[in-house]
């Protein structure tokens, strides 16, 4: 294989599709074999985002009575409750706290580990990778009990802190990700760099960081997903009501010998806004835009 | 260092080579050097990583050979490898691992074949591409709650659209029980997890396509490859690794399946569907053996940790370690 | 756009993140040095009452308190069912416990007492016991080794049967007396095309809970805790596999709908209040329920129909459902007491009588409880014994497991009478081997 030069315009001409090229025969018929096939898992896929959706303008009644039948007016007390649920504010506010700090902490301490693994060289490599693969094969309930004990010693029980460091341990995902992606730079351009006189930091910061950008908005992406829907860890590290994140404060709108259905989605329906606008900043920001414009350099 | 240099972009070879290639002329002078940067590259991560997750895990660890019911402190007793002895006796324990199994070999091939696919037909960048590829991240988004009342109530003979939907299409022979039913709750299992998880493979692939030079198709599109050969000679070779690393995550990610079972099905219809994190959470947290429960958490990581390592170093992850 | 902008664009955003997660952090809204621990005036009390009748209720009677006086206020935390046992054990063992909680009782509080973690509230029974009604069943919730470790507030029903007055009314049934009346009623159902009885037996407890119904028929509730409490009795024994036999008959004839086994608890309560069944066994709570979110149709409460040649015709299925007990690390427990004082007063009581559940104070029930649940508590207080949920009595690994996942496999008609039983006794042999 030869070597090829890119330049920013074809990145953007491929990202923006066919839309500049005149539309060829090959592409009619892709178009045919594929949209049936992506509508298709669409509507599988959509449909329980639909139901959450349209189910949280029933009331508990109309849910019972016919369960997935569209609502037959526009039934607002489910949210209603939710907004007056003391506390909504304070649970957005713990939830985007403790995400977005989890999640740029994760974000420096993986890329720079997994710069480790991909250009350094140490002795006790392969044990660390193991380490640190050990990680990711860690059911979370299984540390539930040792580690509220641990929360206990260390007296960060029931603060932000308590979730925050036990997600900065949740690097390994990133690292097996990320490593996989800075190895796939192209060794001509880290060495290039390396001849101009560039050390780690200038590598990894201004050429392997910006080329494997995807990757990293992939992993942002689904950490942040992860850490903001996540019931288990918030359950039992916070106790105080003011400090609870949304997942656990909508808990309270369902009940034991009650199942409260619309007004459980109609707290879904909220604590799903958030990370559906996330995702689609950060693949604008960061999957189109910055990964061209690292390129035009 | 110039933009021209910048830009040019050239293919790795067929056969990744990952690492660092070129050792370091200039090592030997700035020994000292070198480790304070590994150390400021890998030390925080790790910092964390063991307070924060090998700290609870010894500690899991070390429960697995008590008898500790889970309510206080002064009532652990060491029993040594008694809860591994009982385990190797337990017939739900050993079905569990059969499920497992099951699931593990399923999801490898349902999720990295969708995974793959989806992939390859987004980076067509027929118009729409985004949007689509924003739905297929949708299950990540979705609370489980919603997941477990949609499915749960959707595959329920009493109040679904599925039985109906089968016998509108003339297929009422298949109609049925799907949760209930201890022949076809694993299989349904399965593909729940392939809905709630093919997108984040399919991303991880993708984010890699991105990456793939456009000149390195056009010049095999000149050479005459068609779409499919060019898929497979020259765009599937560049993917090696990442799938690699695609069915290592997917691999890890079934064995410790535990948050979809628990809602769908909570290992039930009578065991039908547990798998070794389920039984080991009932046992930790329901029938107060934490101990017990521990040591089943403990053995499905060992076996999980043996399965990758042999894995990892079969596929050469780790070739230039 | 030049690489530096973006890579600057990059370090700006990312630090002015981590500046304001880290701002927000110090400046105490991320806690700090409170951890879980409250001041000597502030009662900290973890309940399960998140949702429905007892949501409201429990929350004006804490208000009831705040009024009441002034040395102490209550903070409060509502944690759903499941997660709720969770949390509380993982507080207890962990030493960080709140000053009163609310727990099951039973199993639990002999679990809870024996780990040391609950203050012996013996004495304070003493002083509040000639409040109570249905001592024996209260007692017995929160004895452990002959102390009382927990107060009782609540009993819960499990001995009767709601139905479609519309659709039985429709069908010309006559709301049943007997059992047999029922299964006539559910075959004229049936052949109608209609689901006779509503079950979700996924989560295994709504299908032990007919299989209790009829246990306590057969055996009576002094056979099942010779059963318990081991003095001869085996759940291998005639009666148990009578009941067992009873229970999978339903199955075979029918009565239940084609996803007994998929369905949970709230898929069935849909599958009645769509009209789709005309019968459905659950607690008393759903009568309270009723009175939130009631049905678009007329519906009836009947007691569980007996049979005819039953042995025992006094004893119901029912227990002490919400008990409250003192951690003994708690660090007010002299607060935990003065709720707990307030919790007992007529006019809490009262309250929670009124949200349709039934307080265990004497009198609260017959003055204030709604006319819709009267009937389920004269019922209850005619009742000679009470058997409480078995997985309460009972070992998880017999209750939760096997008597749970074999009495849903009986609904589904998976499993033999025979297999059941014998599959709960072996399980309780193991346990009992096991301890």
């Amino acid at each position: 294989m030869t070597s090829d030069t890119v330049s920013a315009t074809d990145i953007e001409a491929r990202d923006s599709g066919h839309s500049s090229r005149r539309m060829s025969m090959a592409t009619v018929g892709k178009a045919l074999l594929l949209y049936p096939i992506f509508l298709g898992l669409s509507v599988i896929i959509l449909f329980p985002l639909v139901w959450m959706f349209y189910s949280s303008f029933k009331s508990n009644a109309d849910i019972f009575a016919d369960v997935f039948a569209l609502p037959n007016s526009l039934y607002l007390d489910n949210y209603k409750q939710v907004f007056q649920l003391a506390g909504l504010g304070s649970f957005f506010r713990s939830s985007m706290i403790v995400s977005l700090v989890s999640v740029v902490g994760l974000l420096a301490l993986s890329t720079t580990a997994a710069y480790a693994f991909a250009f350094m060289e140490f002795r006790g490599k392969t044990f660390l990778f193991l380490l640190f693969l050990l990680g990711l094969m860690v059911p979370p309930q299984a540390l539930i009990i040792s580690g509220y004990g641990w929360m206990t010693v260390l007296g960060i029980l029931d603060t932000y802190w308590a979730l925050i460091f036990t997600y900065f341990g949740w690097s390994a995902f990133g690292i097996l990700v990320l490593r996989d992606a800075f190895e796939a730079v192209p060794r001509e351009i880290s060495d290039s760099a390396k001849v101009d006189g560039a050390g780690h930091w200038a590598r990894f910061w201004y050429i392997v960081l910006p080329l494997a950008r995807p990757s990293t908005a992939t992993v942002a992406i689904f950490l942040f997903m992860w850490i903001w829907n996540d019931f288990l860890y918030p359950l039992v590290y916070l106790q105080s009501e003011e400090r609870y994140t949304l997942p656990l404060g909508i808990m309270f709108l369902n009940g034991q010998y009650a199942p409260e259905w619309g007004l459980q989605m109609a707290g879904l329906t909220v604590a799903t806004a958030v990370p559906l606008t996330v995702y689609y900043f950060l693949q604008k920001q960061f999957v189109r835009g910055l990964m061209a414009g690292a390129l035009k350099g | 260092m110039s933009s021209n240099q910048m830009t040019t972009i050239v293919p790795e070879q067929q056969t990744p080579s990952p690492g660092s290639g070129t050792p370091d002329r200039t090592a030997g002078r700035r020994d000292g050097h070198r480790k304070r940067e590994l150390v400021a590259f890998l030390g925080p991560a790790l910092g964390f990583y063991v307070a924060f997750m090998m700290v609870p895990l010894l500690g899991t660890f070390l429960i697995s050979f008590t008898d500790w019911p889970g309510f206080s402190l002064d009532q652990i007793d060491w029993v040594g490898l008694d809860n591994f002895r009982e385990l190797a006796d337990d017939g739900v324990f050993w079905s569990a691992f059969r499920h497992n199994i099951f699931l593990l070999l399923g999801a490898i091939v349902l999720n990295t074949g969708l995974a793959l696919v989806l992939a390859l037909a987004l980076d067509q960048h027929l118009r729409g591409s985004s949007f689509f590829r924003g739905v297929f991240l949708m299950p990540t988004v979705i609370s489980l709650v919603v997941v477990a009342l949609v499915f749960g109530l959707g595959l329920s003979p009493s109040l679904g659209f599925i039985n109906p939907a089968f016998e509108a299409v003339g297929l009422g022979r298949f109609a049925g029980e799907w949760l209930g039913d201890p022949d076809r709750v694993l299989p349904m299992i399965l593909l729940l997890d392939t809905w709630s998880s093919f997108g984040l493979y399919m991303f991880l692939l993708i984010a890699r396509l991105i990456a793939i030079p456009k000149e390195l198709r056009e010049a095999a599109a000149i050479d005459g490859a068609g779409e499919l050969r060019t898929i497979w000679y020259v765009i599937l070779p560049l993917l090696r690794s990442t799938l690699t690393m695609v069915m290592l995550l997917i691999a890890i990610n079934s064995l410790k399946m535990f948050e979809l079972v628990y809602v769908m099905t909570s290992g039930g219809p009578n065991h039908a569907s547990e798998v070794i994190a389920t039984w080991g959470y009932f046992q930790g947290f329901t029938a107060t053996r934490v101990g017990y429960g521990s040591a089943t958490l403990v053995v499905l990581l060992v076996l999980t940790f043996i399965l990758a390592t042999i894995y990892v170093r079969k596929f050469r992850m780790q070739d230039d370690l | 756009m030049t690489r530096r902008a973006s890579t600057r664009r990059l370090l700006s955003t990312s630090t002015a993140m981590l500046a304001c997660g880290a701002l927000l952090a110090s400046c105490g809204l991320a806690g700090g040095d409170d951890s879980g621990g409250s001041g000597s005036d502030e009662v900290v009390f973890w309940h399960a009452f998140t949702a429905g009748a007892e949501s409201g209720a429990i929350k004006s009677i804490l208000d009831g308190f705040g009024e009441a006086q002034d040395s102490y206020t209550v903070k409060d935390r509502g944690i759903g069912n499941e997660e709720h046992f969770t949390v509380v054990r993982t507080g207890l063992a962990g030493g960080s416990p709140p000053d009163l909680v609310h727990y099951e009782g039973y199993q639990q509080t002999r679990d809870f007492a024996k780990a040391g973690q609950l203050l012996d509230l013996t004495d304070f029974w003493k002083e509040h016991e000639d409040k109570f009604i249905l001592k024996e069943s209260a007692v017995r919730a929160c004895t452990s080794e002959g102390k009382i470790y927990c107060i009782p507030y609540t009993f819960h029903s499990g001995f009767q049967m709601y139905y479609n007055a519309e659709l039985l009314e429709a069908e010309g049934v006559e709301p049943p007396q007997t059992f047999e009346d029922f299964t006539a009623a559910a075959d004229t159902l049936k052949d109608a095309g209609l689901t006779p009885v509503s079950i979700g037996a996924k989560d295994g407890w709504p299908a032990e809970h007919w299989w209790m119904n009829f246990i306590v028929q057969r055996c009576g509730v002094a056979h099942v805790y010779d059963v318990i409490d081991d003095k001869g009795a085996k759940f291998t024994d005639e009666c148990f596999l009578q009941a067992a036999e009873d229970l999978a008959g339903l199955a075979e004839a029918g009565y239940f709908p084609e996803g007994a086994s998929s369905d949970d608890y709230g898929a069935a309560i849909s599958v009645f209040a769509s009209k789709k069944a005309g019968f459905m066994q659950t607690g008393s709570w759903y009568a309270a329920e009723l009175l939130e979110t009631p049905t678009e149709f007329e519906y009836g409460i009947v007691p569980f129909p007996r049979f005819e040649d039953a042995e025992n015709t006094g004893d119901i299925t029912g227990a002490v459902t919400h008990v409250f007990g003192i951690p003994a690390d708690a660090e007010n427990p002299d607060g935990a007491k003065a709720l707990l004082e307030h919790m007992l007063t007529d006019e809490s009581t009262a309250t929670w009588a009124e949200a349709g559940l039934f307080s265990l104070v004497d009198g609260a029930v017959e003055q204030n409880g709604p006319e819709e649940v009267m009937p389920l508590w004269d019922a209850v207080l005619k009742a000679e014994a009470s058997l409480p949920w078995l997985e309460n009595e009972l070992p998880p690994g017999v209750g939760e497991d096997a008597i749970y996942n074999g009495s849903a496999a009986l609904v589904a008609g998976r499993m033999s009478p025979q297999e059941f039983v014998e599959s709960i006794q072996a399980a309780l042999d193991k346990a009992r081997q096991g301890s």
